[in-house]
C-alpha cells in the first residue's frame, strides 16, 4: 500500500513538472472511448442522468477553498439541466435520476469507486506521465456490474456522471494578484475543472469518457453552465455515427 | 460554512494512495518472472504491470489497472530488523521491525500495524487468519479490509507470509470491495499457490 502525495506532486503528475514539456502548452481537455463503442441504432439510448457532483466556492486570499451553498445549490441545478438538454440534442432520451433511500448506499459507494477509477484514468492514460503500458492502445476500466442495482426501474442503458469543481477568487484574492503581479510574481487563477462519463448501466464499463482540468463557463449561471456541459462532452460519442472514435 | 484545502480535490481527482511517479514494464501473460530481487518466481496472467518504484528495499508492486484499483506487492527476504515499507515522510511514526522469531500472528500484526501507519487510518480490519503455504513453505493468510480517509469506500486484502531461513516473505493483494476485489481474488489466490520462493544463500546478487 503507497503512501498519499502532497498537492505539488499531483499537479505534478497531472501536468508534469518536466522543464522541456513545460515549455510547451500542455494539453489540459482530453477524451478517450471505449474501443468499438457505437450507441444501439434503431432506437434512441435511454440515459440515466446522475446528480452532477459539484463543489464550488471561493479562493480566499490565503487560498484557502471555501463552500458556497447557495453556488452549490445553483450550479447542480443548472448543470443537471443542461446536461438533459445537451442529451436531447443529440437525440438521445434523458432521465434525470432521483436518489431513493433504498439505493442511495450503494450509488455513495460507486460514485467514490467512479472518481477512484476516473483518477486513475486520468493519472495512467489521459494526463499522467506514467501510462500503464498493459492500457496503451486501450480504454477499458469499469465500476463493474453493481451499477445496474442503483436504478433498475429506470431501465437505462447508460448512466451520465459529472463532477465540477470551481473556486472563484474572492476580492480579497483579486487584489492581492494585482499586487502579486505589479511586484512581478505571478500567481495561480481559481480553479475550475471537472469531468464526464458516460457508463454501461448493464455492466459498469465506462464507455465514454471527458475531463477538462482547466474548464471555462460560470457554472452558476444557466448559460454557463451550458458551456461548461458542452465542453465537458467533447468528443461525445454520436448517435448513429457508426464506431466511435477512440482518444 | 466550511473551509477546504483546495489541494483536496486535486488528489481527490488522482487518486491520493499512490506513488507520485513511477515507470512501468508490462508483464508476459504465464511466463515465470523474477520478482522483489530475483527471491521469487511469480507466473502472472495477461495484464499486469510492474513499477520501478518500490515500497521498500525489498519489495515490488504490480497493477492491473493502477495502484488504487488493484496492487499486488511481493516482499522478499526482508532480514530481522527490517521494515516492509519505507518510512513515510508524513508521518514520524516508526514503522514496526520485522523479528525473525516472530509467530504467524505477530507477523500479520506487523502488516496491519505497518499500513496502519502508512495509511494513517484506525479502520483496517483483520478478519481471518488461517495456516497456509508460501512457495513450498508453512506459513499463514490473512485477509483484511480497510477504509483510507476521504475516499468513502472499503478496500479488501488478502496475503500470504512465511519466514524462511529467517527472513520474511509476503505476498499481498489489495482491491476496492466493489467489483475489483472479486473479480481478480481467484486468480491472484492461484498466482500465489504457485509462487516458488528463493534463499538469499542460492540466489545471486539482489
Amino acid at each position: 500500500m503507497a503512501q498519499g502525495f502532497g498537492i505539488g506532486l499531483a499537479l505534478a503528475a497531472l501536468l508534469s513538472a518536466s522543464p522541456i514539456l513545460a515549455q510547451s502548452p500542455v494539453a489540459t481537455e482530453k477524451y478517450a472511448v471505449r474501443e468499438g463503442f457505437a450507441f444501439p441504432h434503431d432506437r434512441a439510448p435511454r440515459i440515466l442522468v446522475f446528480r452532477p457532483e459539484v463543489k464550488v466556492g471561493e479562493q480566499t486570499t490565503a487560498g484557502i477553498f471555501q463552500n458556497n451553498a447557495e453556488w452549490h445549490a445553483s450550479a447542480t441545478r443548472e448543470l443537471g439541466n443542461a446536461l438533459i438538454a445537451a442529451g436531447s440534442r443529440r437525440g438521445l432520451e434523458m432521465v434525470l435520476h432521483e436518489d431513493q433511500a433504498a439505493n442511495s448506499q450503494l450509488l455513495t459507494e460507486h460514485r467514490a469507486l467512479f472518481r477512484l477509477v476516473v483518477g486513475t484514468i486520468i493519472r495512467h492514460k489521459l494526463f499522467g506521465k506514467d501510462p500503464l503500458p498493459s492500457k496503451v492502445d486501450s480504454f477499458d476500466w469499469s465500476i463493474g456490474r453493481g451499477v445496474s442495482k442503483i436504478a433498475p426501474e429506470a431501465r437505462a442503458d447508460y448512466g451520465l456522471f459529472l463532477l465540477s469543481q470551481d473556486s472563484f477568487e474572492s476580492a480579497g484574492r483579486r487584489a492581492a494578484k494585482l499586487i502579486a503581479t505589479l511586484m512581478g510574481n505571478g500567481d495561480v487563477a481559481g480553479t475550475h475543472f471537472g469531468y464526464a462519463a458516460l457508463v454501461d448501466m448493464k455492466n459498469g464499463d465506462i464507455v465514454w469518457l471527458g475531463v477538462d482540468l482547466k474548464a471555462g463557463g460560470d457554472v452558476r449561471t444557466a448559460e454557463g453552465a451550458a458551456l461548461r456541459v458542452e465542453q465537458l462532452l467533447n468528443g461525445f460519442p454520436a448517435r448513429v455515427a457508426g464506431k466511435a472514435d477512440g482518444q | 460554512m466550511r473551509l477546504v484545502p483546495l489541494a483536496i480535490s486535486l488528489l481527490a481527482l488522482v487518486g491520493a494512495s499512490m506513488p507520485s511517479f513511477a515507470e512501468w514494464k508490462v508483464l508476459v501473460a504465464d511466463e515465470g518472472v523474477n520478482v522483489a530481487g530475483k527471491y521469487i518466481v511469480a507466473t502472472p496472467k495477461a495484464g499486469w504491470n510492474s513499477s520501478s518504484a518500490r515500497p521498500s528495499d525489498y519489495g515490488e508492486r504490480w497493477t492491473r489497472d493502477g495502484l488504487a484499483l488493484n496492487e499486488l506487492t511481493f516482499f522478499a527476504a526482508i532480514p530481522d530488523g527490517g521494515t516492509l515499507y519505507h518510512a513515510s515522510d508524513g508521518t514520524n511514526q516508526t514503522l514496526p521491525k520485522f523479528r525473525s522469531t516472530m509467530q504467524p500472528t505477530e507477523i500479520v500484526e506487523l502488516f496491519e500495524n505497518s499500513n496502519r501507519i502508512l495509511l494513517n487510518s484506525s479502520v483496517f480490519s483483520v478478519e481471518a487468519i488461517e495456516p497456509a503455504k508460501l512457495g513450498a513453505h508453512d506459513g499463514v493468510r490473512f485477509a483484511y479490509s480497510y477504509a483510507a480517509q476521504d475516499e468513502g469506500l472499503t478496500r479488501k486484502g488478502e496475503g500470504v507470509a512465511a519466514i524462511v531461513e529467517g527472513k520474511l516473505y509476503l505476498v499481498n493483494f489489495i482491491a476496492p470491495e466493489i467489483h475489483y476485489f472479486d473479480r481478480d481474488i481467484d486468480e491472484v489466490r492461484q498466482l500465489f499457490a504457485t509462487l516458488q520462493l528463493r534463499s538469499p544463500k542460492t540466489s545471486k546478487s539482489r
